[in-house]
């Protein structure tokens, strides 16, 4: 059986506190990849960060030769990080997996397993940590968040639909890399045009307007586990997202994608 | 009398010479002034076409107007368009129809329009069928605005050849430059023939009518470097309705004299 790569993008936006402890935890998981004849290989991506976050990335990827890092020299967002970490396991022309997930140690490792087997069982493109299925649990978010999240998923799922997704933000994320090489090549080498948190939200409509399986998996979100604040701006976020639906829409309505 | 008529046509000759003297130097003139910077001041006065709005329903890839220029190298063009959100694209190819080289892509063109009155709609009743070459012009969508400047990549047939970097803030104007060796017409004095196309208009095509907007409707737009056909073929008209005036003049007089010799 010939050996696949799962690649692991993991945006950092002054992570310091956070990124040597996943990346800790990812090679404690890289024993048991092994044995379904996988290969780990980090893509540390650091987006303009202020802090030490670089320094401690450089001494991982000189410690471990799985490690690459990439580096923004000034904040482009979440968007533009995915699409680097994406355009980079691109570049390597092998054809794997693709994880990405947020840096902030919120999600766990543990779960790309489940992840990995549902993607090959059923055949699929994109395969969703959801907090939203049977045996999920979403731990130390405040009343307001989780408010605010679920007015989110109800508003995606009447205006997106998305068949088989109830987690359309969720950042953890296993794809298949030809079907981002497709996409890639669709979009000139752009995938992801957001660069707000919304651009996971663009990132499954454009997965699903080409036509490519979406499920998901249940996990457990460890919100208490988070080093450091939250970088995300939640009314900017909202609005950006909301925006983003209406022009993604008029954009496919126009057939310019 | 007979010298009056010598004096004016001589006279009408000249300034019709001079015109068209002044018609070649205009356009050299002209080619000098633009510059793919963004700037469409420099398009003021210069030869255009305004485009039917009815032509098509997508307002993105609706043409409004095209300038347009020649030099020995590049063709020079500028488009506008109804649309001017920012986070549309422009696609749409530039046909070229005496091209001497690259000749790829079968195409119909239209060749007659008819309004519709039902759904007010300009639907071509009339094609031409040809291979053409064709540059492709294209930029991406984004949901920013590009505070550096809109890339349009250009290809050529389908093959990538450059990119330009123009502001267009607003996204409703455009302007770049096509490389004429390409197409084998780089040379000087050569004329340069040419229709845009818009790119495919699924709101169109969803309501039946013709999904594609030309610009110039139905006939090609044109630059030539020197005088015109009609420009020279009108000068040997010219001589000889002087050469039959003068004639008649002279038939009338010969009567005339014939007639006062009988009286």
């Amino acid at each position: 059986m010939a050996r696949e790569i799962l690649y692991v993008v993991l945006p950092c936006y002054n992570e310091e506190d956070n990124i040597r402890k996943l990346v800790e935890k990812w090679k404690n998981e890289e024993n048991q990849l092994r044995k379904k004849n996988i290969d780990l290989s980090l893509v540390l991506v650091n987006d303009g960060s202020i802090d030490n976050t670089l320094n401690i990335a450089n001494s991982l990827g000189a410690l471990y030769h799985s490690i690459e890092v990439l580096s923004h020299t000034t904040n482009l967002g979440l968007g533009e990080a995915v699409n680097t970490g994406i355009n980079y396991v691109i570049s390597q022309n092998n054809k794997g997996l693709l994880c990405v997930m947020d840096a902030d140690l919120t999600h766990s490792p543990y779960y790309v397993h489940s992840m990995i087997d549902k993607l090959k069982e059923e055949g699929l493109s994109c395969v969703i940590a959801s907090r939203y299925r049977r045996g999920s649990k979403v731990e130390g978010l405040s009343l307001m968040r989780k408010l605010l999240s679920s007015l989110a998923r109800i508003i995606y799922t009447f205006t997106l639909s998305i068949k088989d997704v109830r987690d359309y933000t969720c950042g953890y994320r296993l794809y298949e890399t030809k079907a981002l090489m497709d996409l890639s090549k669709k979009y000139n080498g752009k995938i992801i045009r957001e660069r707000s948190f919304a651009c996971m939200m663009e990132l499954l409509f454009k997965f699903d307007k080409e036509g490519f399986k979406i499920g998901e998996v249940p996990f457990v979100l460890k919100y208490q586990l988070k080093g450091g604040k939250s970088k995300m701006r939640i009314f900017k976020t909202a609005n950006r997202s909301l925006m983003l639906i209406g022009k993604l829409k008029k954009l496919v309505n126009e057939g310019i994608i | 009398m007979k010298n009056k008529i010598i004096f004016i046509s001589i006279l009408l000759l000249v300034i019709m010479i001079s015109a068209v003297e002044i018609y070649a130097a205009d356009e050299v003139r002209y080619i000098r002034g633009i510059e793919i910077d963004g700037n469409f001041d420099d398009w003021d006065g210069k030869p255009h076409i305004i485009d039917n709005e009815d032509d098509i329903r997508s307002d993105w890839l609706n043409f409004t107007k095209v300038g347009y220029f020649a030099d020995d190298q590049y063709l020079y063009i500028y488009a506008e368009r109804l649309s001017s959100k920012s986070f549309y694209p422009w696609r749409f190819n530039v046909v070229i129809l005496n091209a001497k080289e690259g000749k790829q892509r079968y195409d119909y063109i239209p060749t007659k329009y008819e309004y519709d009155d039902k759904d007010k709609y300009y639907q071509p009743t009339r094609y031409r069928k040809r291979k053409y070459a064709q540059f492709q012009i294209s930029t991406d969508y984004s949901y920013y605005r590009n505070k550096k400047g809109t890339p349009i990549g250009i290809s050529f047939n389908g093959k990538k050849i450059e990119t330009v970097l123009l502001d267009s803030n607003s996204n409703k104007r455009i302007e770049f430059k096509l490389p004429l060796d390409k197409v084998g017409l780089d040379k000087e004095n050569i004329d340069v023939k040419f229709m845009i196309k818009s790119s495919f208009d699924i709101k169109s095509y969803r309501k039946g009518l013709y999904p594609y907007d030309w610009v110039a409707d139905g006939k090609p737009i044109i630059i030539t470097t020197g005088p015109t056909y009609w420009q020279i073929s009108s000068i040997p008209f010219f001589i000889m309705t002087i050469f039959i005036v003068k004639r008649k003049y002279r038939k009338g007089q010969e009567t005339e004299n014939s007639s006062k010799e009988t009286i």
